[in-house]
């Protein structure tokens, strides 16, 4: 109950990239988040862990602008975006991907990633009808790089096939990929593992590193606590709206606020 | 290939009032032709965007007046003025009318796209409603239901000839087939080019395409702006080869043609709107003499209850899904074969 009366633990020193200040969020009555606070720091992966319902994807809503929060604060790279509408949030490069998969379903998988590249097209409506240089090289360049993202992701195979007609898990990787094309900074991934076998989790977990490694913070919400204690520099807990402990990985393993909470028996898995 | 395919059409229709110069048949065509050109714009917003237009005659009826009106010259009181408009060149009057068609199309998208899905359909519905009100009352401008009459025809100048007035059946139907193969071209290379993938992405799914960075407001509207000046291109072909407008063509059954014309062949394929198009702007006068009106209507109805049952998506896509399945089959048993044929030479 003390944790969130406690100033915030700093993690790193320097400027976050995220912060969060006072963030309450009324959904038609209930209190979904509470008072939260919370700083990313560039070049980190931080994890927002907590029970169902405890306001995870709630906050995602506020922090990219799906929702506007009833009172506080959201900076991102010292500006305040607060109420600011998402695609203007996506172009300052702060992208999230959703808990449910979301894709263009009746688009192919090529055709998916080639959208998700928009914010990297400039040709004029003109240069696009008139089919000038400008817009052929614009197009060979943007079928290039869309290439690179399907084969990053893994799905070059699958790159005629409609969205709709994947699998769960390559639908998965499909989101990610859609997101990354749009260049974020920070990458917000609501349950990215969800329903992945633990193979399938192993690859995506090697995924998020190597987008990590290119200098994208990564800001994630994972129930599994496996991939949560190996990958994450700092983890965030959230409970029935309100943040109820901060910490690294093992402090957080060993928080009994957070273990009464969440982790109770998970925990042991985690560890083993 | 497919621009082969495209050029082989364009060529042999082009050749049609040569190889068949019957009169009757080329004006039956060519006013098809135009309802298919309209077609093509309704299916700008409602195949790319999924945003139904309930109201697009009006953009048509708005490039049909302007065009004319233009053409013919007109003077107006206005607010104790009297306005004089001298007649203007015919392609002047003809290039307003998609000018004005655009920028009516430019104030609905601000207005309905705050506002989606069902609120939309009912202010592009009033919106034409409002159009045709106007059209039918204001009849110091537009001669109200007496119709304005005597509409100059488009002209052309020929190296040689000088500048002929296009009026024969054939010159018509050129013109008609030359604007249809325009519109054709331009919405083909809008739909593939960064802003038909935002539209497209704002149809199959909004809030995805939000986090991507797409501002779909801003794409909504150039669509509507470019949907409401080809269906203003049609209206104005209208007013100068028939010649003759009055009220009637802001009402609703010419919106509601244009909807199955787009629905038949196929929403949001470039040729679904040209395919049903041709269908649905030929039938009418095959079945006429053959059958009576009423027979005619409901005629229509089966036809488009048959097709949405076993075509829901209309016949370009099914017709394209069919191709796709044999060619998965052909490559399928090509595969299994050559192992056999492995086989055989091992043995
Ligand atoms: N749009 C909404 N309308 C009504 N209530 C909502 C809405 N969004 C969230 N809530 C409520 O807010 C609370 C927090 O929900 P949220 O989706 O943020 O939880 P979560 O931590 O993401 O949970 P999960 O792990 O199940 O995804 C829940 O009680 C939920 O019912
Ligand atoms: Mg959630």
């Amino acid at each position: 109950m003390s944790a969130q009366l406690q100033p915030m633990a700093q993690p790193r020193p320097g400027a976050p990239l995220l912060a969060l200040s006072g963030v309450t969020m009324k959904i038609s009555g209930l209190v979904a988040l509470s008072e939260v606070s919370l700083e990313v720091h560039p070049g980190q992966i931080v994890s927002l862990i907590g029970p169902n319902g405890a306001g995870k994807t709630t906050a995602f809503n506020v922090i990219s602008g799906y929702m506007r929060p009833t009172s506080g604060t959201v900076s991102f790279q010292g500006e305040d975006i607060t109420g600011l509408p998402p695609e203007q949030i996506a172009a300052r490069g702060l992208v999230r991907s959703f808990q449910r998969t979301s894709v263009f379903g009746n688009c192919t998988v090529f055709e998916n990633i080639q959208t998700a590249f928009h914010m990297q097209g400039s040709a004029s409506l003109a240069a696009s009808i008139l089919r000038l240089p400008s817009f052929r090289r614009e197009e060979a360049a943007l079928r290039e790089r869309t290439r690179e993202m399907l084969e990053f992701v893994g799905l070059t195979r699958r790159a005629d096939d409609l969205a709709a007609n994947l699998s769960y898990g390559d639908q998965r990787l499909l989101g990610v990929g859609i997101a990354l094309a749009a260049q974020p900074r920070l990458l917000l991934l609501d349950e990215p593992a969800a329903g992945l076998n633990p193979s399938e989790t192993d690859e995506f977990k090697d995924m998020i590193r190597k987008v990590a490694d290119t200098g994208v913070t990564i800001l994630l919400v994972e129930h599994d606590m496996q991939m949560v204690m190996s990958i994450s520099d700092y983890i965030v807990v959230l409970n029935q709206g309100h943040r109820i402990a901060d910490g690294g990985p093992q402090a957080i393993q060993n928080n009994p606020d957070v273990i009464r909470a969440y982790l109770g028996s998970g925990l042991k898995s985690a560890k083993a | 290939m497919n621009k082969i395919v495209f050029f082989v059409v364009v060529a042999l229709l082009a050749l049609l009032p040569v190889l068949w110069p019957d009169p009757y048949m080329l004006s039956v065509v060519s006013a098809a032709g135009i309802m298919i050109v309209a077609a093509i714009s309704l299916n700008v917003l409602l195949g790319f965007t999924g945003q139904l237009s309930l109201g697009h005659a009006a953009f048509f009826g708005i490039g049909a007046y302007t065009s004319a009106l233009l053409s013919l010259g007109f003077d107006v009181s206005l607010f104790g003025y009297l306005l004089v408009v001298d007649p203007k060149p015919v392609w002047v009057a003809f290039v307003s009318g998609i000018l004005v068609a655009a920028a009516f199309g430019w104030l609905i998208g601000k207005l309905a796209f705050r506002v989606r899905g069902a609120y939309f359909v009912i202010v592009t519905i009033c919106f034409a409603q409002v159009m045709r009100m106007v059209a039918l009352n204001w009849v110091d401008l537009t001669e109200g239901p007496m119709a304005l009459v005597s509409i100059p025809a488009l002209t052309l100048w020929i190296p040689g000839e000088g500048v002929i007035k296009l009026v024969s059946k054939s010159a018509t139907y050129w013109l008609v087939l030359a604007a249809n193969v325009l519109a054709y071209l331009i919405v083909a290379r809008l739909v593939l080019s960064r802003f038909g993938r935002a539209a497209i992405a704002l149809r199959e799914n909004e809030t995805l395409a939000k986090s991507i960075g797409i501002p779909v407001t801003r794409y909504l509207i150039v669509f509507s702006v470019i949907s409401a000046g080809i269906a203003g291109a049609a209206g104005g072909l209208y007013a100068h080869t028939v010649r003759i407008i009055d009220p009637e063509v802001f009402m609703f059954i010419y919106t509601i043609t244009m909807v199955i014309m787009v629905i038949a062949g196929g929403k949001g394929t470039l040729a679904g709107p040209v395919i049903g198009g041709i269908i649905f702007g030929l039938l009418p006068e095959l079945l006429r003499g053959v059958v009576a009106p009423e027979v005619q209507w409901m005629l229509y109805g089966a036809l488009m209850v048959l097709l949405l049952l076993f075509m829901p998506k209309g016949i370009v896509p099914t017709f394209n899904g069919l191709v796709r399945r044999l060619r998965a089959r052909l490559a399928r048993e090509k595969t299994a074969a050559a192992p056999a044929k492995a086989r055989g030479a091992n043995a």
